[in-house]
């Protein structure tokens, strides 16, 4: 039914015992991941072959690995958009309104310490941008839902295609949110500092 | 990352640094961003009634490689005329910048910045 477990069947989601999908229960993610871990451990090879002890070591980094591109939004987009094939090229082109947006927002931040009460001025800066995180992570929940439904059921390509389209352009724009929160937690550390 | 001597230079002292109003008919905006570091660029050029550019003022929020690659822009594109300014390319700025190439999608950046501010000013004309 999955055609995309079938395709890939060693995944990053199976390796976790979860189902391909963006919405995922971290609990039972990190749950999954710690016990895997546990079993996997060098100390239960220490009377294994060099092949075992090998095998065990690659799987670590191999669970590693998926939890890292798993456990956050982002990067568990970036890895589902890879199991289409899709690579998000570094000049992939967002609406320049959407930039402009950007460009403010980045603005905004950097004449905080110019206010009267700076750490209330980043607060909201900060309540915003968590905002439209929020809403991006919202729209692509959405979006990856239909295209993985979609998936399973039969050769859409044309709705997939869109659908895939629609997604890259919101994990791109995700990535400058990502970016700009990023610079207001710095900003934050800095006020921290000098105050 | 070690910058080179250029590099530090225009970090330092970026050259015309600032913003002119985007609705003036005579100026041209180029709003270009690198996702995967989430860099924004902004570069606006002002045109004169000969079609050349008497003033280019610009805005990043990037690397240091990136404030030098639309600083070093803004400084060679004045006083060329258009065609000449769309004729720069990413790889004169990488050099000029000595630029290694982790960093020359910044140069790339600043070619699609003017490149766009020049696209903005012609559509404007037509209007």
């Amino acid at each position: 039914m999955h055609t995309l477990e079938q395709q890939y069947p060693e995944n990053y989601f199976s390796l976790l015992g979860l189902p391909i999908s963006f919405d995922i229960d971290k609990n039972l993610l990190i749950k999954n991941y710690h016990e895997i871990q546990k079993s996997i451990h060098p100390d239960n090879f220490a009377n294994a072959g060099d092949r075992e002890r090998r095998l065990s070591v690659q799987k670590a980094a191999q669970i590693n690995d998926a939890l890292n591109s798993l456990k956050n939004p982002l990067p568990r987009a970036i890895y589902l958009l890879s199991l289409f094939a899709i690579e998000l090229s570094e000049n992939k082109h967002v609406a320049p309104e959407f930039l402009m947006e950007q460009m403010e927002l980045r603005e905004a931040l950097s004449q905080v310490n110019d206010k009267a009460d700076p750490f209330a001025e980043l607060d909201v800066l900060i309540n915003d941008v968590n905002t439209r995180i929020k809403h991006s992570i919202s729209q692509l929940s959405r979006l990856f839902e239909c295209l993985l439904a979609t998936e399973s059921e039969s050769k859409q390509d044309n709705i997939q295609q869109e659908q895939l389209e629609l997604i890259t352009v919101e994990v791109v724009k995700m990535q400058y949110l990502n970016r700009l929160q990023e610079e207001c937690l710095n900003k934050e550390e800095d006020l921290a500092k000098q105050y | 990352m070690a910058y080179s001597d250029k590099v530090m230079d225009h970090y330092e002292n970026p050259r015309n640094v600032g913003t002119m109003d985007k609705d003036e008919s005579g100026v041209g905006t180029g709003m270009v961003g690198a996702p995967a570091c989430g860099d924004v660029m902004r570069l606006q050029i002002k045109v004169d009634d000969n079609g050349i550019i008497e003033d280019a003022k610009f805005k990043t929020y990037g690397c240091g490689s990136a404030i030098a690659s639309s600083s070093l822009v803004t400084e060679w594109v004045k006083g060329k005329s258009l065609n000449e300014a769309g004729q720069i390319k990413n790889t004169d700025i990488a050099e000029e910048l000595a630029l290694p190439p982790v960093k020359i999608h910044c140069s790339v950046l600043a070619e699609d910045a003017i490149k766009a501010a020049i696209t903005d000013y012609k559509e404007k004309q037509s209007d």
